[in-house]
């Protein structure tokens, strides 16, 4: 009986773990070593790579995209077994995963104006020199160590790297080899590239800390792979141009590069978890109930029976920390808590949400004056103003920011040559949400009766001073839950300006998370502070109404 | 009361709410009473005369000066209005409706303004309410409000467009009391009604208006008992039956 049911248990076992899929994350955005055909198919020397590994290991393939600073992230809370994504095998990666043998040595390149005198490292360490790089790479690494004196800006996206400086917005791009290679194909009449590496690289696989098992598989495979030629067909077949380009510049093409034997990984102290645990848990639960008291003390009947509805409040919060509780707890298994990093950048993801409030506030006075601007030339009866008014309303509503953002800042800033991307920020943003304003306060005061205009004009006031005395005051009372609806949301949408690279909040913390490879560490401490941020105007905005109300 | 309508039309689309009104008083009128059906165009006669409508064509002149677009805003200032569905300010306690416009338009201190708008609302039985918002006043305090708003400032006419047609019974009669003391004390009001025995009992003129067109002007005793045109009789029957 007791061997069977172990022959029972060694079967599904067995039948389990030839089932489970291999689950491999990538960000397609890469060709051609990972990117989406135009047949929208997954296609490239990574997908190729993990397609060989699923069939050497005997697993089903599952491939997951994700956005590259968030693999490790991925990878980390279990939502995927190994990351094979051109990712560059460094001991900042190092702390929070571990890597295969390396399968590809490159190095970093530089993209420069056509006629930059800049020739090597030496000419960016100047102070004042403007670096981009793409976020969380090992260029914006290298940057930051190598270059302290320069202005680094790290973008989001490859284009617009690249565009920096093809615009001469920025002096230099440190990225990869080939990246740089085929940007300057984009850009020839504007850049130039300089592809003698910077500092040598080796990509490898990611794997997650502790999965032993799965590496020494992976190692075995990529050795395999090598010695049946798989690196170099995949090379003939997707990389042909660059490695005539590479072996005539005299630099080694990029898979036959010496392969020097992995080094164990080392132990990075971590934290323990039950203290960064309870600290989470501590602020939620100390957010839930400092909500909770507010909403409480603002109800009428709280006092009344003071005992009861302390008791209510009390089992309502314990609830919600017991089931903050077991979600963290689901995913404390699998995920290694890192707040030292985020905490030694606090005081540059603090200067990111000063300037957050303070392209806040000035795009909000200038949302203000747009909004009322362009209500007041709606209304102005002539009629070129009117249709204007409308059709700009109307058309900055229908696009996305984002759109409004990157179109703002790299067509319309670079014809009119305004450079700052905080004024371009500001300016977007304001002239973005004047256009809501605008519809909300159109709405407010055609709510207003015709027969408080007519009442107006009745007791002798002029235009004026009908809206000044009459109009506006109750316009302001009816829409101020919608103004301050729309005030909150672009607190929030203020956080778009990171595509253009503005040093805000969310930029910054992004750099923190990618710099130190963690996720949560950052997208908690950004939650808390927008609310430190959206709460009080919530608050000022309640104020506000119960001190203009009329209707009984 | 000196009025002069010529040939005063006013077109609202394919409608004419006034079609050639000529209207000549020169007499010693105080009270001045509209009647006639609703749609009849009374609304229309009291808002081109109170400068808050611009006829469509012809002229009218009051007091022998006669209104054009630019004088109108004068205009409005130098007479007072009254609307059937009160139109007080609603973000205003009663004292700031009566007081804003003092302050404002007619160049009074904040505090002489006040003043005056407390006294105006005392006479009209409101001292107790001056701090209320419209909201917490009834129908009839509404009307009265909106009374003493339009008398503070002195108004050469005082201009009622069917001030009671809101309220019930004893609510209109509180504010029939109030225009008839205003009459007696030799305030000149125009006002349309549908209350004939206010008409009948106030007014030094009786005006019929119907289709646009004044069918009968005349003094009351004339058009409710000696002599109604036809059609005023047809329409006294009516209104009368209940």
């Amino acid at each position: 009986m007791k061997t069977l049911f172990t022959i029972i248990l060694c079967l599904a076992a067995a039948f389990t773990h030839a089932a489970s899929p291999l689950r491999i994350g990538t960000e397609p955005e890469y060709p051609p070593f990972e990117f989406v055909d135009e047949n929208g198919e997954l296609d490239g020397v990574s997908i190729q790579m993990a397609e060989a590994l699923a069939a050497s290991l005997g697993r089903p393939l599952e491939i997951e995209t994700i956005k590259f600073d968030a693999l490790i992230l991925a990878l980390k809370s279990g939502k995927i077994d190994c990351i094979i994504s051109s990712m560059t095998a460094n001991d900042e990666r190092r702390k929070s995963i571990s890597f295969s043998d390396p399968y590809v040595t490159t190095g970093l390149a530089m993209l420069v104006g056509k006629d930059s005198t800049i020739q090597s490292l030496e000419d960016l360490k100047k102070p004042g020199t403007r670096i981009v790089a793409k976020l969380g790479t090992t260029g914006e690494l290298f940057a930051r160590k190598a270059l302290p004196e320069a202005t680094i800006t790290a973008l989001p996206q490859d284009p617009a790297c690249a565009l920096e400086v093809a615009q001469g917005k920025a002096d230099a791009w440190i990225y990869d080899q080939l990246s740089i290679f085929h940007h300057h194909k984009q850009h020839p009449k504007t850049t130039k590239a300089l592809l003698s590496p910077l500092k040598a690289e080796q990509w490898a696989i990611g794997l997650r800390k502790g999965d032993e098992e799965l590496r020494t598989q992976v190692n075995a495979f990529l050795q395999e792979f090598r010695a049946e030629g798989g690196f170099s067909k995949l090379g003939e077949r997707y990389l042909s141009e660059e490695k005539q380009l590479m072996e005539s510049a005299g630099i080694p093409f990029i898979f036959d590069g010496e392969i020097k034997p992995q080094t164990p990984p080392s132990e990075v102290a971590q934290e323990k978890t039950s203290g960064t645990l309870f600290a989470v848990l501590s602020l939620f639960g100390v957010g839930i109930g400092i909500t909770a008291l507010v909403k409480l003390s603002a109800a009428p009947g709280w006092r009344k029976s003071l005992p009861r509805n302390l008791l209510v409040a009390a089992i309502i919060v314990a609830a919600l920390s017991g089931a903050c509780t077991f979600i963290l707890n689901s995913l404390n298994e699998g995920y290694t808590w890192n707040w030292a990093g985020i905490w030694a950048r606090r005081a540059f993801i603090l200067e990111g949400w000063l300037l957050t409030i303070g392209i806040s506030l000035a795009a909000l006075i200038l949302c203000l004056v747009i909004g009322i601007a362009l209500v007041v030339a709606g209304r102005s009866g002539i009629p070129p103003l009117a249709a204007t008014a409308r059709a700009y309303s109307e058309l900055v509503r229908g696009t996305p920011l984002l759109v409004v953002l990157l179109v703002g800042y790299y067509v319309i800033g670079n014809a009119v040559g305004l450079d700052s991307k905080v004024w371009v920020g500001i300016l977007l943003l304001g002239l973005f949400a004047g256009a809501y304003l605008a519809e909300v306060l159109r709405g407010g005061v055609e709510s207003i009766s015709s027969t408080q205009f007519e009442a107006a004009r009745a007791v002798g006031f002029d235009r004026f001073q009908t809206y000044r005395y009459v109009i506006v005051p109750q316009v302001v009372r009816r829409v101020l839950p919608a103004v301050a609806g729309l005030f909150i949301m672009l607190v929030k949408d203020s956080s778009l300006l990171s595509v253009i690279g503005t040093a805000e909040f969310t930029k910054q913390t992004d750099i923190a998370r990618a710099a130190t490879f963690t996720g949560l560490e950052g997208y908690l401490p950004l939650a808390v502070g927008y609310l430190l941020i959206t709460l009080p105007l919530a608050w000022i905005a309640k104020k506000l109404e119960a001190r203009f109300t009329y209707e009984s | 009361m000196k009025l002069s309508f010529k040939n005063v039309t006013c077109q609202f689309g394919t409608q004419r709410a006034l079609d050639d009104v000529s209207l000549d008083l020169e007499n010693d009128e105080k009270v001045l009473v509209l009647i006639g059906p609703s749609g009849g165009g009374k609304s229309t006669f009291l808002r081109v005369l109170g400068g808050l409508l611009t006829p469509t064509s012809g002229t009218v002149s009051v007091a022998g000066s006669i209104l054009t677009p630019q004088g109108l805003l004068n205009h409005r200032r130098a007479n007072g209005f009254v609307f059937q569905s009160f139109n007080l300010f609603p973000h205003l306690t009663a004292r700031e409706n009566v007081a804003l416009p003092l302050e404002k338009v007619h160049g009074l201190t904040p505090d002489e303004s006040a003043t005056k708008a407390l006294a105006s609302l005392a006479r009209f039985g409101l001292a107790d309410h001056a701090e209320k918002l419209p909201a917490q006043l009834s129908g009839g305090q509404q009307q009265r409000v909106g009374i003493a708003r339009a008398v503070a400032p002195g108004p050469g006419l005082l201009i009622l467009d069917e001030p009671t047609s809101a309220l019930d019974p004893e609510m209109s009669a509180e504010v029939l009391d109030a225009v008839q003391a205003l009459a007696a004390e030799g305030q000149q009001v125009i006002l349309s009604t549908h209350s004939m025995g206010f008409a009948r009992a106030a007014a030094d003129r009786v005006l019929y208006l119907a289709k646009g067109k004044i069918i009968q002007a005349a003094p009351p005793k004339e058009v409710f008992d000696t002599d109604p045109s036809p059609e005023v009789s047809k329409f006294l029957e009516r209104v009368m039956r209940y």
